[in-house]
Formats: structure tokens, sequence, C-alpha cells
């Protein structure tokens, strides 16, 4: 029962994973949660210092020219 | 629901009030704690009363610092969070208040008070009273009113982590906390200890962890004032955590007789849950690595937090290898375990706390905080912790190993004695770390400065969202949250309902006929007060199935063993050995006289007495003293009568081969190091056994130093106990350590003859005159010969002395005709003159048969004599 319960959780997961990976606006809409906290906080979000950046996660927030 | 300036004001007020009431709560909590550790080494400090007795002490400690420290202070911090989180206030001010005194005057003032006055269950981190427990779970339902009903009002696709992790700590733990307070007082034994199992782990991780964790994912940000790494994976870790967690618990009873199954899946379960908090530790350290403008260092409450999460990953690691079998099976119930809980409640989720209260504090108008106090309270907490943890963690492998060998128990707690007393440096250094950060509160610079956020109503300026992508996530979010509520009740159901089923099943299958189970109101008395001091944390009632357990204590603990037992005491800690086969091993006297002062029969016992259940000696026993001890003799009462006799001894000794093969090659010094360690409490340094302990025996311990035995008697008694007497079996010393001690015992006895000066009369005068004083007192009990055998002999329990193979001394007659034998057969004889004495006592030295000895033994007596002239 207990490989069933874990697999099933595994899977849910997996889930939300896949479709973080297929989808931008999944992708960008997930982590705008962050960006809203630190507005509440009175911190400029980073989108809003500079436009050229994206909501965004950090790890997808890179130069694509460099390596 | 409360708005404007002043619910901003009574918000302040209330993180005022919560965060002082913390602060009193962490100091006495501690102080419990450090009470508790100077017990370990100094058993007899604070021993004169129930009140400060050690196991009521623990209690306090542990339940104190889940509720009137942490619990104060993340309210605090959800008063403060809540409303940052979610652009809403909580739901009343008046239910603050009225939570608060809830809380603090009932729950904790309440709980606390009665522990100390006796009232209390004998369950790990449920440890108040079931009346507190029923007040505790109305705060925890309150805390969802108060604060759940602004979450449900923020839009699930928009609400950051920290916040999904506040709502699930309020609502699973109102969810979980009977699991572990009310179930057990419902289901015995075995199958109450399958719950009892779940909520101590729900407690750390379903409690403790959410709050810790949304606590570290607040304030990180806020101080260096950039988003977290990743809030998906943020997320997974969130959804993980709520998930697996409550699956964990059963890993505290692994080698039980709890279905295997269930114990299999709370293994499986704890590597998995090492890996979430792998996932959320590393996106939690990123968030951390992104600030470049030295708030890292610089921020004291930031620093508090970081240091929480670096714990969280060790501690995480740490249990997932502990629920390991091959690994619980070494080091469960040792101080590694509670050097593991140190780190978890200390490193991970007092820092945290800590941390989030100095970061509110700092944000709030009109009071003092003082950076420098701060930094040193982080460094004095820092230093603290890690002695402490490297201390029991060292100890905890010294028990370890010490309980794989066959060794006597008592030489694990000899070898913890300077552990303890250095865990006892490191309290006081944490203790004067809580001061320091408690003082940090109300001294330095006074600041104005409000920190706005809390009332930030800001719109937000991001692109415009494609609403049907907010729809599906919001939805999984909701629906995965439903998920988690589902995951619990299947995990109550895994590794709470189908175990104890399971266990029913099977102990209606196993349990033996005509057995005799139930407790009769005396025995039930000596369970309660059992219960309410604590016992069952130093004394486990479960052997486990593991090769160690088995030799040490006996056959495994059945599951039909412990069905009559409401709660259950299996115990979670061993620092003294296991009980449950405690009615077959010890006497009636030898209990009561241990449980007035341990000391008195186990010199190097660290247990503490409880004199108060006595009325002034250790042979005047109260009602509660002899229910204790007719309760301890029903441990393991039910096994016995299914088996011919009491368990096999291990280690049994060949006697005449041992004896006599070992004679010459024993060191008569190292053996006195033996004696005086395990024998000394109750036969006394001398031998002569005038010990309160000895004295209140019955019969008395045996004199040693005045009566001679046959070798053979004596290595007997030491291989297999004496039948009738306090006198156990020592056969699990080590073996060159019992013909070391046997042979220092065989040459304590001296009965050196009767200098001329100091005679009555003529030797030959003396003989006659001894043989009718003996005909006329001593031949109906011990025979016409002195052989024993007397027409009254069979009437008592021990035969009397047979001293053909006793020789006597003119002292130790002397003193048996003062005072008799109490417990034996034998009375003072106080009318016989001094003269009557001598003369009966040359008379029974003359029936004396002196069996030939190895020439070591022989020597052995002026070996003693010449060491204790020096």
């Amino acid at each position: 029962m207990i490989v069933w319960i874990i697999a099933i959780i595994t899977a849910i997961l997996l889930v939300f994973v896949i479709w973080r990976k297929a989808s931008k606006s999944f992708r960008e809409r997930c982590e705008e949660p962050k960006f809203l906290f630190l507005q509440n906080l009175g911190i400029q979000p980073p989108q809003d210092q500079s436009s050229t950046q994206t909501t965004l996660p950090q790890e997808d927030n890179h130069d694509p020219d460099l390596p | 629901m409360s708005t404007g300036d002043g619910t901003l004001l009574s918000a302040q007020k209330l993180i005022r009030a919560h965060t002082y009431t913390s602060f009193a709560g962490l100091l006495l909590s501690a102080t419990f704690g450090l009470l508790v550790s100077i017990k370990f080494h100094v058993p007899t400090f604070l021993d004169g009363h129930g009140w400060d007795t050690w196991g009521r002490l623990r209690y306090d400690h542990t339940q104190g610092i889940l509720y009137a420290w942490l619990g104060n202070a993340f309210i605090a911090f959800l008063y403060y969070a809540v409303p940052v989180l979610t652009r809403r206030s909580f739901t009343s001010v008046r239910l603050g208040w009225l939570l608060f005194w809830i809380w603090n005057a009932v729950a904790v003032l309440g709980g606390w008070s009665l522990v100390l006055a006796g009232s209390s269950q004998p369950l790990e981190w449920a440890e108040f009273p079931l009346g507190i427990a029923a007040v505790i779970e109305v705060a925890l339902l309150l805390l969802v009113v108060q604060f759940a009903l602004p979450f449900w009002k923020c839009g699930a696709s928009e609400l950051y982590v920290a916040g999904w992790y506040l709502l699930g700590g309020i609502t699973f733990t109102a969810l979980a906390y009977p699991v572990g307070n009310l179930v057990p007082n419902l289901l015995p034994g075995a199958m109450g200890a399958a719950f009892s199992g779940l909520w101590i782990h729900d407690a750390v991780g379903i409690f403790i962890t959410p709050f810790a964790t949304a606590i570290a994912y607040f304030v990180i940000p806020a101080v260096t004032k950039k988003p977290i790494f990743s809030h998906f994976y943020s997320m997974i870790g969130f959804w993980l955590l709520f998930l697996v967690y409550p699956l964990n618990g059963l890993h505290h009873y692994i080698y039980s007789s709890l279905p295997m199954t269930a114990q299999h899946a709370s293994e499986v379960a704890s590597i998995y849950q090492g890996i979430d908090v792998i996932i959320v530790v590393t996106n939690l350290l990123l968030s951390v690595a992104i600030a470049s403008d030295g708030s890292v260092v610089r921020d004291i409450p930031l620093r508090f937090i970081w240091t929480s999460v670096v714990i969280y990953l060790v501690v995480s690691v740490e249990g997932s290898i502990q629920a390991i079998m091959s690994f619980n099976r070494f080091i469960h119930f040792t101080d590694w375990v509670i050097g593991h809980s140190h780190l978890a409640m200390i490193g991970f989720a007092s820092f945290a706390a800590m941390g989030a209260l100095a970061h509110i504090w700092q944000r709030l108008p009109n009071v003092r905080s003082s950076r420098r106090l701060l930094a040193w309270s982080y460094w004095l907490l820092t230093i603290g912790l890690a002695g402490m943890v490297l201390d029991l963690t060292g100890a905890g492998l010294v028990q370890a190993s010490l309980w794989q060998q066959h060794l006597p128990w008592i030489d694990s707690v000899r070898a913890s004695r300077p552990y303890w007393i250095v865990r006892t440096l490191d309290g006081c250094l944490l203790l004067t770390g809580f001061l320091t950060f408690g003082a940090s509160f109300f001294v330095g610079k006074r600041h104005n400065a409000v920190e706005a956020a809390a009332t930030s109503r800001g719109s937000s300026t991001h692109a415009p969202h494609n609403p049907r992508t907010d729809h599906w996530i919001a939805t999984a979010y909701t629906a995965t949250f439903g998920a988690g509520l589902l995951f619990f009740v299947v995990s109550f159901a895994a590794l709470g309902v189908l175990p104890a089923y399971e266990l029913h099943k099977s102990i209606v299958r196993t349990t033996p006929k005509g057995l005799r189970l139930a407790l009769t109101p005396e025995e039930k008395r000596g369970q309660q007060i059992y219960a309410r001091n604590g016992c069952a944390y130093c004394h486990t009632q479960q052997v486990r199935f593991t090769p160690a357990d088995e030799w040490r204590f006996g056959p495994p603990t059945q599951a039909w063993e412990t069905q009559d037992e409401f709660p259950q005491m299996w115990g979670t800690r061993r620092i003294g050995p296991d009980l449950a086969h405690e009615s077959s091993k010890r006497t009636r006297d030898w209990q009561l006289v241990h449980l007035y002062n341990p000391r008195f029969t186990v010199p190097d016992s660290m247990m503490p007495g409880y004199r108060w259940l006595f009325d002034g000696s250790p042979d005047q026993p109260t009602q509660d003293a002899r229910d204790l001890v007719a309760y301890l003799n029903t441990l393991g009462r039910a096994a016995l009568q299914t088996s011919a006799g009491p368990p096999q001894e291990p280690a049994q000794i060949d006697m005449h081969n041992e004896m006599w093969a070992s004679a010459g090659t024993s060191n008569i010094y190292s053996g006195k190091a033996v004696y005086l360690a395990n024998c000394s409490g109750c036969h006394g340094a001398d031998g002569r056994g005038h010990t309160p302990g000895g004295r209140a025996l019955r019969p008395v311990a045996f004199d040693l130093a005045d009566f001679r035995l046959p070798p053979e008697r004596v290595w007997r008694a030491l291989a297999n106990g004496v039948p009738g007497t306090s006198m156990p079996a020592w056969n699990r010393l080590p073996q060159s350590q019992f013909r070391a001690v046997a042979n220092y015992v065989l040459s304590l006895p001296q009965t050196p003859p009767l200098q001329p000066a100091d005679q009555w009369a003529p030797e030959q005068t003396l003989l006659l005159a001894g043989k009718r004083v003996f005909d006329t007192h001593c031949t109906r009990c011990h025979g016409d010969t002195g052989a024993g055998d007397g027409p009254q002999a069979s009437l008592f329990r021990r035969p009397p002395a047979n001293f053909h193979q006793v020789e006597v001394s003119f002292q130790g007659t002397t003193y048996v005709m003062q005072h008799g034998v109490p417990g034996s057969g034998m009375p003072a004889w106080p009318l016989l003159t001094p003269p009557e004495i001598q003369a009966v006592t040359v008379y029974m030295r003359s029936m004396y048969q002196r069996p030939a000895l190895p020439n070591a033994i022989q020597e052995a007596p002026s070996a003693h004599r010449t060491e204790d002239a020096k």
C-alpha cells in the first residue's frame, strides 16, 4: 500500500514538473507569487527595476549567449 | 474581518505579547532541561519531592519547548506574516487575545502545573494530561479560524510558498494532534504505539517544520530584497513534505512487534523525505546565495535563518539514515537520538523562530533591540549546540557499542557519565545564549521606523495573466492541497488503523489461554505512578527483535503482552535497562530499596531516588511505593506464565571448570574494583553488608567478611543468583571480571581464631559450654550436628546455615546474636551473654570442615589485608 501511496505522490509531482517544462505560461505564472510577495513587502521586484527582465525563475533567467 | 490601523496596532500588541511569553517559555523550558541534565550526573540533586523529580521536569521541558516557546514564537510570526502574505488581516483581534490567554494561561501554565503535580501522559510529545490536550486542540482550531480564512480568500495561484506552509501547518497540526494525544488512550499497548509513533513525528514534521520553513521562505527574500531561487521547486518541496511526512512516524518503533510492512513503509518514506529536504534546502540556500549586498553576513536574523536551513539539511539526512533498519538496530534508544532531536529543535526550529522574532522586532515601532547582544547570542547558541550535539552523538556511539557487547548494562551508564557532564556545560552555554537573545530585545537603541510592509496593499504590476493558466494553477494547487488532506487520512489509515487492525487480529490469535493479563487496582495505581513520573522515558518496555536485545533482555515483546496497557509505555529511550521482563528478575525488597535510593543497590546508578514515596527509610514504603513495585512485578508476568520458568539466563558459567581453572590467574585487586562497582551497594565496601540498602533487604545482605562460604557456593551465587534473596545473577559480567570478583569475595572473610587473651575460659571449657548453648537454642533449626537440617529447617524459604560449610567469625556471630538476620528465620538472641556467645561460636567453628582450596585463593586474604593495611 505504501508503495502505491509514494508512487501516486511522485506521479502527481511529476505531472507538475512536466507541465512546467511544457508550458512557458505555467513556468512564468508559477514563479509569480515570489514577486508578489516582494511587492507586498514594499520591495520593487526585479522586473520593475529593469524592463528587460521577466518573471522567469533565476535558473531560466540567464543570458542565452552564455553557456 | 478586522481592517485598518487599529488592527495593525492590535496585531503589534499581539506580536509583542506572544514574543514576551515565548521568551519566558524558552527560558523556563531550557531551565527545566538544564535541571534534567544535571540530574544525570548528580542524581541526588533536587530529589526530595515528587514535583521536582527527573521525569516530571523532563515532561515540562519538551512540552514547554513545543508550546511555550515555539508555539508562541510561531503565533507571533503568524500575526506579522499573514497580512503580508495575503494582503488581508487575520480574523479577529478579540479572538487573538482569547487565543493568547487560552494558549498561555490554560494550556502552558496549566499543563506545566499539572505535570509537576503528577497529572500527565507518558507519551512522547504528548505529555500534558488529556484535559490540557483538549484545550490545545481547541486552540489549534482557533488558530485555523484566525489565520486560515485569509489564506482561503487569497487566490491559490497567487499564494506565496511561505503562505502554503503556514496554511498547511495550522491545518494539518489541528488534524494530527488528536492522533498522538487521544488515540493511545483508547487503544492499548502495541496498537496505541502505532498512533503514538505517528504523532511523535508529526509534532516535528507537521507543526514545527512548516513554520520554520515558512520563516525561511519569508525572511530570506525580505532581507536580501530578491526573490527566492525557484518558487516552483519550493512548491514541490511543500507538497512532498505534507504528502510524505505523515508516513514516517513508525520509524520510532522499528524491530518492534508492529507489522513489518508498516515498519518498512516508514523506512522508505523516511528516505524519501530526505530527498524532499535536499530540494527545499538547495532552493533556500541558492536564494541566500543570490544576495550580493553583504546582508547575509550583516543581518543577524538572516544569519539565524540560514544556519537553521543548513541544520535542517543535516538533521533531515541524519534522520533518514537513522530510519534505515540496519543502522537503527545499532543506534536506537541511545543519546545519538537525543542529540538528533536537540539539533532539530534548537538548531533548526529554534534558530528559525529566533531569526523570525528578531526580524519582526526590528520592524516594530518603539521597541529596543541590540545587534551586539543578538550576535553574541548567535555565537553562544551555535557553539553550545555544536558542543551538545557532538557530545551526545559520541555518547550515543559509545552506548550503542557497549549495548552490542556482552557487558552489564551499568557499564554503559558509567561510560556515559563524562558525556553527560559535558552536556550540562553545553546546556549552560545554551541557556546563556537564550538569555542573551531575550536581553537583546530590551536593550539598545529604540527605533521608531514602522515597517510598512504589513499594511502594503500595492497592486501587482506584473504582466497580464493568462486567466486560463491562472485557473488551472489554482485548481491544481487546491486539488493537491486536498490530496494532501486525503493522503493524511490515508497515512493515518496505512500506518495507524491498518497496523492496529492487524495487531488486533494477531493479538486475538496469539494470546495464550488462561493467562492473567488484567491488573489489580493496586497494580493499576502503580502503573499510573510509573506513568506520571516519567519512568518510561528511561526504561523501555519493549524488547526488540534484535540479537543484542534478546541476549540482554530475553524474548522479544509480543503484541499481546501489552494488550491491557492504557496508554502504552513502550518508551523511546533507554537510560536504564528495559523492564519488559522485570517481574522475573528482582525481589520486591530489592525494588523498594532501589526505588528509595538506587545507589543503595547499584552503586553507579544515575537513577533518581524516590524518597518521597517512603516514610523515611527503604523498609517503610508508602502505599504508592508498594503499588509501583506491584506494577513492576506485572511486567512480563504473562509471558513468564507461558514458559516453564524465567527466561534462560545467557552465558551460563561452567562453575567447576572455571573456578579451578581461573583461580590462580585472576587479579585480586581488579576483583576489588569490580566488587566496589557492583556489589558494595548491598554488601558494603567492607563486605559486612551493614549498608542502608543491605539492611533494608529481606533477608538482609549477606555478611561476606565474617562468614566464610565454600568457594562453590560463592561461584554458584554469582553465576545464578540466590533464590529467595535479592542476590541477582552476575553472569553478564565479562568472564575476567567474574573470576576476579569471585576470588575477591572468597578473599574477604576474616575469621581468625580467638586470641588467648580474649578467651573467657580455656578452649575445652568454651567448647562444652558452647555445645550446651547450641543444644538449647539452635538445634531446632540448625540440627543436632549443625548441618542446617533441624526439625524446623523446612519451615524456612532459605535453609538455616550449615556450619560444616560456613565458618563463622566471633565478630559476625556477636552481631547476628544482637540483631538477628531480618528476613530469614534467624532471630536475635539478646539474652545470651558475651561468654555464651563466645562459647557457642567456638563450638560452631569446631564443626567447620575447611575445603581444599587452590593456593591462589588461600593466599588471597593476606593480599587483601596487605592492601587494606596500606
